[in-house]
C-alpha cells in the first residue's frame, strides 16, 4: 500500500525486524538438535555433556532476542500506522473541501464520515498488525524449507507432504475466494438494507397495525442469510477439517518413514537425532500455515472494504482557471444555460437566459422541483454547467478564481449550520478582520438583538454547549448576520429560510430587507405576495424560464403567472375547520 | 452454569447449551491433537532402547505403528468434524434467532423510542453488533473455553510427570495471560482521554462536512482546516498514549510463548546432565512444548474480539430490556372525546415540556393547538396517541384512560398525518393500502382521488403499479404528503391527528392538499398542530400553549377579543403575510 509515503522507512524497519525476529525464533530448534547431539555423543555418561547447557542458553537467548525484535518492529509499525491514519484523514478533508458544493447535497455527511473513518481505520489495522506479519510470512517459509532440508532431505520431503496436502485443501476452501467474500458481504448488506427499511417503517406500521406483514420481508431476509451462511459453512466443513488434520498429521508419515529408514541407516544415532529434530519441527510448519491463512483472510477482507470505500473520494474537484479574470461590475447573467445533475438523464435546467443588471432584484418563482433552486445554485458555482455560461460581472464564473467569486456573491440557503464556537466567532467568520462593533452592528441589522439578550454572555456565548439552544429561526438569523457582515455586492437568497418558525418569520424578513439593500439580488420565492414589488419575476417550470416580467406585466399577460397568483389567493383564504373552502 | 452463560452473553437457552457443547468439543479437539504425541513417545521409547544398551532384538513394528497412526488420525478427524459442526452450525442458528428476537422487540418498543434516534445508525449498530457477535461466538469464545480446559488438563498431566520440567514448560502461559490482561488495564487508564480526543475529532470532521458550503463561501478553507488539523494531531497523541503499549503487548504475548520451548531446553539439558532426569522424559517435554502452546496462540488472534464482545452484548441488552408499553387490547369507548386532565410531561433530560395542561377535544370537532415553537404542541398531540405516557395527570379517550390500553390497539382509532412520511419500496397502490390492509383496489383509488393523488399518479410510468424508490425518493414532498393523506382517508378512523405544516410543503399544490385535508377531517375528532393562525380561525376550539401551559382556549373571535398571545401572534403573522421584498 502506497499511502505510507514519508513513513515508509518505519514500515520497512518494522518488516525487516519482524522478519529477522521470525527467523530467530526458529533457532531454538537448531539448538535442540545440538543439545541432543551432545547428549548422544556423551552417552551414557551424561554428565560429560556440559556443552549441552550452553546450547540451552543459546536457545533462550535467541528466543528472547526474537521477542525483543518483534516488539520493536511492532512499535515502528504502530507508530507509522497512527501517523498514516491521521494523514489520511487530513488528506480526505482537504480533498473534500475542493469538491463542488453541490456534491454535499447528494451525499449525506453521515455517510461520508463513515467512509472516511472506514478508510483510515482499515488502513491503520493493516499497517499496524498485518504488514509486519506479512514480512514474516514471506521470509519464514524459506527459512523453514532451508532447515527442513538441512539435516536429512528424505525426512524433509516427508514433512513437506502434509504441508502440500493442506495447501491443496486451503485452496479448495478459498477457491475463487474473492467471490465468496464478496457474496458474503453482499448477503450481509442486503439483510442490512431490509433491516433499515424495517426499522424506518416501524412507526408507520405501528400506526396502521401492519406489524406482522412488514416483518415478513425482514424475517425472510434473516432466514435467507442464515441458510446461505450455513450452506457455506457446511460446504467448507470437509475441506476445513481435512486441512487441519493434514497440518497436524505429519506424524502419520514420519513414523513409518522413520522406522523404515532407521533400519537401513548407516549411523543409527545420527539418524535418530535427525528424526527427533523433524518430530519437533514439523508442528512449526503447521503454525506457520495457520498464520498465513489468517492473514490471507484479513488481507482479502481489507482489500474488499477499501475498494468499496475508495469510490466516493474519487469525485472531481472544482477546476480553477489558470489565468483568472476579474468581474467588471455586479451584474449577473445566464446565457443559454443547460445543466443536468450527475447521474441523472434529464436536464434540470434547459436553455435558461436572463440578465440581472447591477443593483436590481429578480425573483424565481414556480412549482417545486421545477428548477428554481438549481438555477440559483449555479451562480456560486455549486455545480458546473454543461452548456451555456453563467456570468458574474460580465465574466464566466468558470474563468474566475473561486476566491473572487465567493467574495462577490453571498448566498443564504436552507439548512445552514453554525459552528461550535461563540456567536461572535460565528459571525466574524465572514470577515476575520472585523472588530466587535462591526459584528454587533451586523447582528443588530439581522434582528439578532433578542437572541443576544437571551444569554448572559451575549456575543461570547458558545453555541453547541450545554443549555445553549438556538431554534432553527434563530440560527438562520445568525447566519444572516454573517452574510450581512460579508457585505458582498451580489446576494442569492432562498426565501424558504424564513419559514422556520412563524415567530421568527417577520424578523427574518426584515433582515432580508437590510441584507438586500443596494445589492444585486436573486431570490427564490415561495410566496407570491413577497415578490410583488421586485424588478423582474422569472417564472420557472420544468427547468425553463416560461415567463419574465414585473408583477403587473405578468398579470396582464394572463398566462402561467396569473394562474399561479389566483391559486395563491385561494390558498391564503383557506382555513382548517367546518367551513373549509373547497378548491 | 448454563444460566450464567445465558445472562452473561445474552443468549437463548438453546444458545447457552450450544455454547457449552461447543466449548467441550473444542477442548476435545485440542486434546485430540495431543494424542499423536503419545504415539511418538512410544516410538521414541522403542527407538531409544538400542542406545541405552538394552537389546530387544526386535525393531519396532512398522505396520503396527502405521496402523496406530492412522487410527489416531481418524480419531482427530472425527473430533474436529464434531467440533466444527457444533460450533459453526449452532452459532449461525443462534444469531438468526437473535436477530429475529431483536426485530420483534423493536417492533414492540414505544413510538417515542424511534423519534429521537437516527434510524440508519441504530439499524447499523444492531446489525453490526449481531454480525460481530456471530463471529465471536463462532470462533473466539468456544475456542477460548476449549483451550482453557484442554491446556489445564494437559498441564496437570505433565506436571504430575515431572514438576520441574513442567514448570519450565508452563511458566510462560500465565505470564502471557498477565501481559494481555495487564495491557487491557493499561489501555483503560488512557482510555478516557483517548475517547475524548476521538470524540472531538469525529465531531470536528462531522462539523466540517456539514458546514463545508459555508466554509467555501467565506473563503475560509485554510483557516478551518488548520483548526481541524490541530484536533487530529491531538487525537493522534492521545491514541499513541493509550493504544501503543497495549496493542503491542497483546501481540508480543504471542512471541513470549516461544520462550517456553527454550526454557525447557535449558532446564531439561541441565537436569539431564545432572542426572536428575532421563532422555525420554526430556524428549517428552520437548515434544509437548512443540504442541502445547497452539490452542493459546490460536486464541491470541481473537483476544480483541473477546474483549469487545462485552460492549456489544450490553448494547443489545439495552434494547431487549427496554420497557415496553403495556395495556389491554380490548376496550370500548364512550364516544371519541379526548380529554387532557392536568397533564404534565418531560423528556428524559429533565426538560419539562408540559405542565398542567387541561382541555377537551370534542368528538366531531376540530381542536387546534397553537403556540410558539417549543411550547409543546407536537408533544401534546403525540401524547394523545400514546407515543409516550404522561407523567402527571391522565389522558382519556371516550372516558377510557389511554395508558391502560395497548398502544397498537389504541392506534386503531387514530389516523395520523405528520410531517415525516414513511414510504416503502413497493407500488403506490400498496403504499396507500397500508391504511387498510383489506381494502379493495377501488377503495384505494377512491381514497387517492379524494387526497388529490390521482393526477400525479396517473403521470407515473405504471400508474398505481409504479414502484416507489427507497423511502419514496422519487416523489416530491407534496406528493408524499398526499399519499399520507390518502392512507389516512382509507383508514377512516374516528380520530385524526394532523400537523398543519404538511400543507405548506409544496406551495403550488397547497390548495389541493388543503382540499384533501378538508375532506379528511369531516365529522371526526380532529387535533391539529397549527403553525399559521389564519388557517385555524375556523376551528371549533383553539388551545394556545405557552411554555407548556394552556395560556388561552376558546374560539378564534373570543380569543381575539381577549387580547394576549393569540392576538399578538395573529397580528405578527398578518404582517409577515403581507411582506414583500
Amino acid at each position: 500500500m502506497e499511502i505510507a509515503g514519508r513513513h515508509r522507512i518505519l514500515i520497512v524497519i518494522a518488516c525487516i525486524l519482524s522478519a529477522i525476529g521470525a527467523v530467530l525464533s526458529l533457532i531454538p530448534y537448531v539448538c535442540i538438535w545440538f543439545v541432543i547431539r551432545d547428549v548422544f555423543l556423551a552417552w551414557p555418561d551424561l554428565s560429560a555433556a556440559t556443552g549441552a547447557t550452553r546450547y540451552g542458553w543459546l536457545a533462550v537467548g535467541f528466543a528472547a532476542l526474537g521477542v525483543v525484535l518483534y516488539f520493536v518492529a511492532l512499535m515502528c509499525s504502530h507508530l507509522a500506522a497512527f501517523r498514516v491514519e491521521k494523514n489520511m484523514r487530513k488528506e480526505a478533508m482537504r480533498k473534500i473541501v475542493t469538491l463542488p458544493a453541490g456534491f454535499f447535497d447528494q451525499n449525506t455527511s453521515g455517510r461520508m464520515r463513515k467512509i472516511i473513518d472506514d478508510n483510515a481505520g482499515i488502513t491503520h489495522t493493516f499497517l499496524a498488525h498485518q504488514v509486519p506479519d506479512l514480512a514474516g510470512a514471506v521470509v519464514l517459509p524459506f527459512a523453514i524449507l532451508a532447515l527442513l532440508f538441512a539435516f536429512d532431505w528424505r525426512l524433509g520431503i516427508v514433512s513437506l507432504i502434509p504441508l502440500a496436502v493442506s495447501v491443496y485443501y486451503l485452496n479448495r476452501m478459498m477457491g475463487g475466494d474473492q467471490s465468496s467474500i464478496r457474496k458474503y458481504m453482499d448477503a450481509l448488506e442486503e439483510m442490512n438494507t431490509e433491516a433499515v427499511e424495517y426499522v424506518r417503517g416501524i412507526p408507520v406500521v405501528k400506526v396502521f397495525q401492519q406489524t406482522v406483514y412488514s416483518f415478513k420481508n425482514f424475517h425472510q431476509s434473516i432466514l435467507n442469510y442464515k441458510e446461505w451462511v450455513l450452506d457455506y459453512a457446511i460446504c467448507c466443513r470437509s475441506p476445513m477439517t481435512k486441512y487441519t488434520i493434514a497440518l497436524n498429521g505429519t506424524f502419520v508419515l514420519l513414523i513409518p518413514a522413520g522406522l523404515l529408514l532407521i533400519a537401513h541407516a548407516p549411523d543409527y544415532q545420527q539418524f535418530l537425532l535427525n528424526f527427533i529434530f523433524y518430530i519437533l519441527f514439523a508442528p512449526v510448519c503447521a503454525l506457520m500455515m495457520n498464520k498465513i491463512m489468517h492473514m490471507a483472510e484479513g488481507y482479502f477482507v481489507a482489500i474488499e472494504a477499501v475498494r468499496r470505500v475508495g469510490e466516493i473520494l474519487d469525485g472531481e474537484p472544482l477546476a480553477e482557471p489558470r489565468h483568472p479574470e476579474h468581474p467588471k461590475d455586479n451584474s449577473v447573467a445566464f446565457k443559454d444555460v443547460s445543466f443536468t445533475y450527475p447521474g441523472s438523464r434529464e436536464k434540470a435546467v434547459r436553455n435558461v437566459s436572463f440578465a440581472i443588471p447591477e443593483g436590481k432584484t429578480f425573483a424565481l418563482v414556480g412549482p417545486s422541483g421545477g428548477g428554481k433552486t438549481t438555477i440559483a445554485s449555479l451562480i456560486p458555482r455549486f455545480w458546473d454547467v454543461q452548456e451555456g455560461s453563467v456570468e458574474v460581472g460580465g465574466v464566466d464564473v468558470h474563468l474566475m478564481a473561486s476566491k473572487d467569486l465567493m467574495d462577490q456573491v453571498a448566498f443564504v440557503f436552507q439548512n445552514t449550520r453554525l459552528f461550535k464556537a461563540s456567536i461572535l466567532e460565528n459571525i466574524r467568520f465572514a470577515r476575520p478582520g472585523a472588530d466587535r462593533e462591526d459584528v454587533l452592528r451586523a447582528a443588530e441589522l439581522a434582528q439578532c438583538t433578542d437572541i443576544l439578550d437571551k444569554f448572559s454572555q451575549g456575543l461570547d456565548t458558545v453555541i453547541g454547549t450545554d443549555g445553549v439552544y438556538l431554534s432553527g429561526g434563530e440560527q438562520q438569523r445568525i447566519a444572516l448576520a454573517r452574510a450581512l457582515l460579508k457585505d458582498a455586492p451580489i446576494v442569492v437568497l432562498d426565501e424558504a429560510t424564513a419559514f422556520t418558525d412563524p415567530e421568527n418569520e417577520y424578523q427574518i424578513q426584515r433582515a432580508f430587507e437590510t441584507l438586500t439593500e443596494h445589492k444585486t439580488v436573486l431570490m427564490i420565492a415561495h410566496r407570491l405576495s413577497s415578490v410583488r414589488n421586485v424588478d423582474c419575476i422569472l417564472v420557472v417550470q420544468g427547468g425553463e424560464v416560461k415567463e419574465q416580467g414585473t408583477h403587473d406585466d405578468l398579470l396582464a399577460q394572463d398566462g402561467l403567472y396569473a394562474e399561479m397568483w389566483r391559486e395563491y389567493q385561494r390558498s391564503v383564504a383557506w382555513k382548517v375547520g367546518k367551513e373549509g373552502n373547497d378548491a | 452454569m448454563r444460566k450464567y452463560l445465558q445472562d452473561r452473553f445474552a443468549l437463548s437457552e438453546q444458545g447457552a447449551r450450544d455454547l457449552i457443547k461447543g466449548g467441550l468439543y473444542c477442548a476435545i479437539a485440542d486434546i485430540s491433537l495431543m494424542v499423536p504425541l503419545g504415539l511418538l513417545v512410544l516410538v521414541l521409547d522403542a527407538l531409544l532402547q538400542p542406545l541405552i544398551g538394552v537389546q530387544t532384538g526386535q525393531p519396532p513394528d512398522i505396520v503396527l505403528y502405521t496402523l496406530l497412526g492412522l487410527l489416531v488420525l481418524g480419531f482427530m478427524y472425527v473430533c474436529h468434524w464434531l467440533q466444527y459442526t457444533s460450533v459453526y452450525v449452532s452459532t449461525y442458528s443462534e444469531s438468526a434467532a437473535c436477530r429475529i428476537t431483536l426485530a420483534e422487540k423493536l417492533r414492540k418498543l414505544p413510538l417515542s423510542y424511534f423519534g429521537k434516534k437516527d434510524l440508519s445508525d441504530l439499524t447499523n449498530t444492531i446489525m453490526g453488533d449481531c454480525a460481530d457477535l456471530e463471529h465471536a461466538f463462532s470462533h473466539a469464545i468456544p475456542q477460548f473455553i476449549g483451550a482453557s480446559i484442554s491446556t489445564v488438563l494437559v498441564g496437570i498431566g505433565l506436571m504430575a510427570f515431572d514438576w520441574r520440567m513442567g514448570l519450565a514448560l508452563l511458566w510462560v502461559m500465565p505470564v502471557a495471560l498477565v501481559i494481555i490482561v495487564g495491557s487491557k488495564k493499561l489501555q483503560e487508564s488512557g482510555l478516557e482521554k483517548h475517547y475524548h480526543a476521538k470524540r472531538v475529532c469525529a465531531d470536528g470532521i462531522q462539523e466540517c462536512l456539514e458546514t463545508v458550503r459555508d466554509i467555501k463561501a467565506y473563503n475560509r478553507e485554510e483557516f478551518y482546516l488548520a483548526g481541524l488539523d490541530k484536533k487530529l494531531d491531538e487525537a493522534e497523541r492521545a491514541q499513541i498514549a493509550s493504544e501503543l503499549m497495549s496493542g503491542i503487548f497483546v501481540k508480543s504475548a504471542e512471541m513470549v510463548l516461544k520462550l517456553g520451548l527454550a526454557t525447557v531446553v535449558l532446564v531439561g539439558s541441565s537436569m539431564l546432565i545432572a542426572g536428575q532426569t532421563d532422555l525420554l522424559v526430556f524428549l517428552v517435554f520437548l515434544i509437548a512444548a512443540s504442541r502445547i502452546y497452539d490452542p493459546l496462540t490460536g486464541i491470541m488472534a481473537y483476544i480483541a474480539e473477546i474483549f469487545h464482545a462485552d460492549v456489544r452484548i450490553n448494547r443489545m441488552k439495552e434494547i431487549t430490556n427496554h420497557p415496553v408499553q403495556e395495556g389491554v387490547e380490548e376496550y370500548s369507548t364512550n364516544g371519541y372525546d379526548i380529554v387532557f386532565d392536568h397533564v404534565g410531561f418531560s423528556y428524559n433530560e429533565g426538560e419539562t415540556v408540559l405542565k398542567d395542561v387541561s382541555f377537551t377535544a370534542k368528538q366531531g370537532e376540530v381542536t387546534a393547538l397553537v403556540g410558539p415553537s417549543g411550547s409543546g404542541k407536537s408533544t401534546a398531540a403525540k401524547l394523545a396517541a400514546r407515543f409516550w405516557d404522561a407523567e402527571q395527570g391522565k389522558i382519556t379517550l371516550g372516558g377510557v384512560d389511554i395508558s391502560t390500553v395497548d398502544p397498537e390497539a389504541l392506534l386503531k382509532n387514530y389516523a395520523i398525518v405528520f410531517q415525516d412520511v414513511v414510504l416503502f419500496h413497493g407500488t403506490v397502490m400498496e403504499n396507500i393500502r397500508l391504511g387498510r390492509r383489506d381494502a379493495t383496489d377501488e377503495e384505494v383509488m377512491d381514497a387517492a382521488k379524494m387526497a388529490m393523488c390521482d393526477e400525479f399518479v396517473s403521470c407515473l410510468p405504471q400508474g398505481y403499479q409504479t414502484v416507489i424508490g427507497e423511502n419514496g425518493s422519487t416523489l416530491s414532498g407534496g406528493e408524499r404528503q398526499r399519499i399520507s393523506i390518502a392512507r389516512a382517508l382509507l383508514k377512516d378512523a374516528p380520530i385524526v391527528l394532523l400537523d398543519e405544516a404538511t400543507a405548506s410543503l409544496d406551495v403550488d399544490n397547497e390548495t389541493k392538499i388543503q382540499a384533501a385535508i378538508s375532506r379528511l377531517i369531516k365529522d371526526k375528532t380532529v387535533l391539529v398542530i397549527a403553525h399559521r393562525m389564519r388557517t385555524v380561525a375556523n376551528a371549533d376550539k383553539i388551545v394556545v400553549l405557552e411554555n407548556g401551559c394552556v395560556a388561552q382556549q376558546g374560539g378564534s373571535d373570543e380569543l381575539l377579543q381577549q387580547g394576549g398571545l393569540y392576538r399578538h401572534m395573529v397580528g405578527l403573522q398578518q404582517q409577515s403575510l403581507e411582506w414583500s421584498i
